[in-house]
């Protein structure tokens, strides 16, 4: 089976979403049950929302959207979810999980990669000279055979 | 993406690297893991929520790439990032999860209270239900974007589409984790 590992944007199926059981909703909005699809549509540029996304992306202060209708209570809730991404932010790969990768690689599949013409060898003095006279020998036989 | 040296000093060191595991060098693999592993784990953690869950896809994704290293072309960390984001995407369209995770989380609490520990705790598990009901494509905005804290730029070069078409999805993550959390938390 063809595996394109390069493949980018090919795993956004919107009919695959998720639908949250009711019972895990625990007190959050009633959207929570319904599907959430990934609907790449033009967004609705209300101000008060608009300014919430502009001082999440950084371009405004904080005071813009404290000022916004609503705004105290979506600085907050959002501030509660920054902290707890910078927890996340902060985690590291557990150590054995190297080893373990490391254990399950296959030995022996790059080893012979490459076609004997490419690889290097090496000589000391004595190969060299030893390779010499016979280049020089065998030029003396071809070079007889030719004259005769 | 987490270097002191620029990106193409980076992919320069890298291809070093790609060459001597393609000449045999099983064991410099290890150097490209250890680079990579902790951007790619945090990816993978955000995404499924699931300690677990994330050190298999990570382990899975390292294989995959060592059985296919000679075919890297361009940035190897680009490259493995895709094979962990499209494992991710696959692992949340095709599971059917009966918990939430964060819970074998065996790192070090950071909070002063245990009453403070609480209130994280059921705000971590809020946020992983409000992710989860997402679409694969809004959580793994929403996770570079803030999880990860990566530029739109960054994001749009990574997953290969257009900075306008990540702010989208960022803003409809963000609309939606509001909807479903600011009943509670606001």
């Amino acid at each position: 089976m063809y595996d394109d590992l390069n493949t980018p944007e090919d795993h956004s199926d919107p009919a695959l979403d998720f639908e949250l059981p009711r019972s895990r909703t625990n007190g959050m909005g009633e959207g929570a049950a319904r599907h959430l699809p990934d609907r790449e549509v033009p967004l609705p540029n209300t101000g008060a929302v608009s300014v919430l996304h502009q001082w999440l992306d950084g371009e405004v202060g904080v005071a813009v959207v404290r000022a916004s209708q609503g705004g105290n209570d979506a600085v907050d809730l959002w501030t509660k979810i920054h902290d707890e991404a910078e927890t996340l932010r902060s985690r590291t790969t557990p150590l054995y999980v190297h080893k373990r990768i490391m254990d399950s690689l296959p030995d022996d599949k790059y080893r012979g990669h490459h076609p004997w013409y490419k690889r290097s060898i090496s000589m000391n003095p004595a190969m060299l000279i030893v390779g010499a006279v016979a280049l020089i020998a065998i030029g003396v036989f071809v070079a007889r055979m030719v004259l005769r | 993406m987490t270097s002191e040296t620029s990106p193409v000093d980076q992919a320069d060191l890298d291809q070093e690297v790609i060459q001597r595991v393609l000449n045999g060098s099983r064991d410099a693999f290890e150097l490209l893991i250890v680079r990579y592993s902790d951007p790619l784990y945090r990816h993978a953690l955000g995404m499924t929520g699931s300690p677990d869950v994330a050190e298999d896809i990570l382990q899975q994704s390292f294989i995959k790439a060592y059985a296919h290293l000679g075919e890297v072309r361009g940035r190897f960390d680009a490259w493995v990032f895709r094979i962990v984001a499209n494992a991710c995407k696959d692992w949340l369209k095709n599971i059917r999860r009966s918990h939430i995770s964060y819970e074998e989380d065996d790192q070090p609490s950071s909070y002063s209270t245990p009453e403070e520990e609480l209130d994280r705790n059921e705000l971590r598990s809020d946020l992983e239900v409000a992710l989860a009901a997402l679409a694969p494509a809004l959580r793994e905005a929403f996770v570079m974007k803030h999880v990860e804290g990566r530029s739109y730029e960054e994001m749009a070069e990574l997953l290969r589409t257009t900075v306008g078409a990540l702010k989208m999805r960022v803003h409809r993550a963000r609309e939606a984790l509001q909807h479903l959390l600011e009943g509670k938390y606001a």
